[in-house]
């Protein structure tokens, strides 16, 4: 029952009452019926009774049966018979065998000749005479025909009545939830994409479900407007630090080039420009991003080899990798292009060799594949090295995000969004598979020939 | 718009990124760049750039006008950056 919805199962209770309902009143009904159509056969029985009663007189040694006395009367049939059961006068039905024992004002049900009879005897005492007694006999199954013929058309109608209002009531109920599923659809497609900016937007009302859309939506709305607020926060604090970082990063190039400082100043002043240059990198990714959440980050479509790129890149990573004993290996089918923004690609590859090697075992390898199938570039990127437990795969793609925050040299955690964002912006897509222990492998898609209009 | 660069009568097709690299040297001709300045010279602290993208495009560009060539014309001066010029 959890499983039905709201509607299927009120459709379901009302029909299950409303057939409860009809039986009950039917039966109650025809017991009713059944019960006056009784006690009416019996009134004319004990009327003929009473009838026969004046008309029968004993005159002159006689006994005489007016011939107004009726043996017939509305399906009622009279007899009557002396004291001895010898029959006077009257008649009886034909099918009906008349060997029932006379029992005074008693209204008895026999059956006989295949079919059910009323029987009611009277004795009554004629002056002078002695005990006469007067039988009407009527079909039981005459009294019950009008009402089996209700009772048919009563289950003739009856299902067509709870068919009716069932498919009625259902549509009327879903009709009446129709907002609920429209909440429904909103909010599941508000979760599942990112478009925070959708509204349920039913139209005005003041019953419950119109009050609850309009609170929904004012909360979608609160959403909204503490996401923008924090992209505009991110956006605004990284404009805000790069002025200042940019004067730090020169002035200490300009110390260090123009007074050639010697020891420990030169030491102090290299790691202050190390550092600036690394506050000023990581500046302009959050930039870079700020502007990508809200669309306007500018590519610069081309046509790009990406097999050259990908040997450049590991050719570059390799001479780094090189101090960490990580030897960069390549397969590169030669010829795959895509349109893209060639910076931006580059960068992706950068940054999934750096994870693979910043990731990687000392001794180990990083593999960087490249290939077409179809209409796709397909890449991977595959390490040997401590792999990404299962719990923490869909994590990696977050700002800041770092396995081991012990582990943090460098890299600051932005180079997968990144990633993410490069593909998203390319109309590709990326999966990761990693074993603890084992490695890492992304696998990436960039569909050949996309075009612009992003 | 096609970028090109020549040597010794030989044109040579640039993307737009190696052309903004080479110009960046060109201009800074003898004069020992380091690879931010490289990075915020072309891509302007946009983070697009960035130290090893500098690295990658110099790897393009000895590449192509380099590679079988005498005089080398980019030269790596270690722990420092790049720079262009003519020396034997």
């Amino acid at each position: 029952m959890k499983k039905c919805s709201i509607t299927l199962r009120v459709t379901l209770w009302y029909t299950l009452f409303m057939v409860l309902l009809a039986g009950v009143s039917l039966g109650f009904l025809f017991h009713a019926a059944a019960q006056s159509a009784r006690q009416g056969k019996l009134a004319l029985m004990q009327n003929m009774a009473a009838d026969s009663r004046r008309e029968i007189e004993y005159k002159n040694g006689e006994l005489d049966i007016d011939n107004d006395l009726e043996a017939f009367q509305d399906g009622v049939y009279l007899s009557v018979y002396d004291a001895a059961g010898v029959p006077l006068y009257g008649l009886v039905p034909r099918t009906f065998d008349n060997a029932a024992v006379f029992s005074d004002g008693e209204l008895r049900r026999v059956e006989s000749g295949g079919r059910s009879w009323y029987l009611y005897d009277e004795a009554i005492a004629v002056e002078d005479y002695g005990t006469l007694w007067v039988r009407s006999v009527t079909a039981a199954d005459a009294v019950d025909s009008t009402l089996t013929q209700l009772l048919h058309w009563a289950f003739l109608v009856l299902p067509v009545f709870v068919l009716l209002s069932a498919v009625g009531g259902y549509l009327v109920t879903r009709r009446a939830f129709a907002p609920v599923r429209r909440i429904t659809q909103t909010a599941r497609e508000i979760g599942a994409g990112n478009d925070l900016s959708r509204r349920i937007g039913l139209e005005e009302g003041r019953d419950e479900i119109h009050t609850l859309a309009g609170e929904f939506d004012a909360m979608f709305g609160r959403l909204e407007q503490a996401f923008e607020h924090e992209k505009q926060f991110t956006d605004d604090a990284s404009h805000e630090l790069r002025t200042p970082t940019a004067v730090i990063l020169s002035q200490s190039e300009y110390a260090l080039e123009q007074t050639n400082p010697q020891g420990e100043t030169r030491a102090a002043l290299e790691t202050i420009h190390r550092q600036a240059a690394g506050m000023a990198a990581l500046l302009s990714q959050l930039l870079m991003l700020a502007r990508a959440d809200k669309g306007r980050q500018p590519l610069h479509w081309e046509r790009v080899d990406l097999s050259e790129m990908a040997q450049m890149v590991a050719e570059t990573q390799a001479e780094q990798a090189a101090d960490r004993q990580i030897a960069v290996r390549t397969e590169i089918q030669p010829g795959v292009t895509v349109q893209g923004d060639e910076t931006l690609l580059m960068r992706l590859l950068i940054n999934l060799t750096e994870n693979a090697l910043h990731y990687g075992r000392p001794g180990g390898w990083v593999r960087l594949t490249l290939s077409r199938q179809q209409d796709q570039a397909v890449g991977t990127v595959e390490d040997n090295g401590i792999g990404i437990a299962p719990q923490d795969l869909d994590k990696i793609w977050q700002r800041f995000w770092q396995a081991d925050p012990a582990r943090s040299g460098g890299g600051a955690g932005l180079g997968l969004a990144m990633v993410r964002w490069i593909i998203d912006a390319h109309g590709g897509s990326i999966t990761v598979d990693s074993r603890p222990g084992e490695g890492t492998v992304f696998t990436f898609r960039i569909p050949c020939e996309h075009h612009c209009d992003l | 718009m096609a970028r090109t660069a020549a040597r010794g009568g030989q044109v040579i097709p640039l993307s737009a990124k190696e052309f903004a690299v080479l110009e960046y040297l060109a201009r800074n001709a003898g004069t020992v760049l380091s690879r931010e300045k490289i990075s915020h010279g072309v891509w302007n602290y946009d983070y697009e750039g960035g130290s090893n993208v500098v690295d990658v495009y110099i790897r393009y560009l000895r590449k192509k006008l380099d590679d079988g060539r005498t005089p080398k014309l980019i030269h790596t001066v270690r722990g420092v950056g790049y720079v262009l010029r003519e020396e034997v």
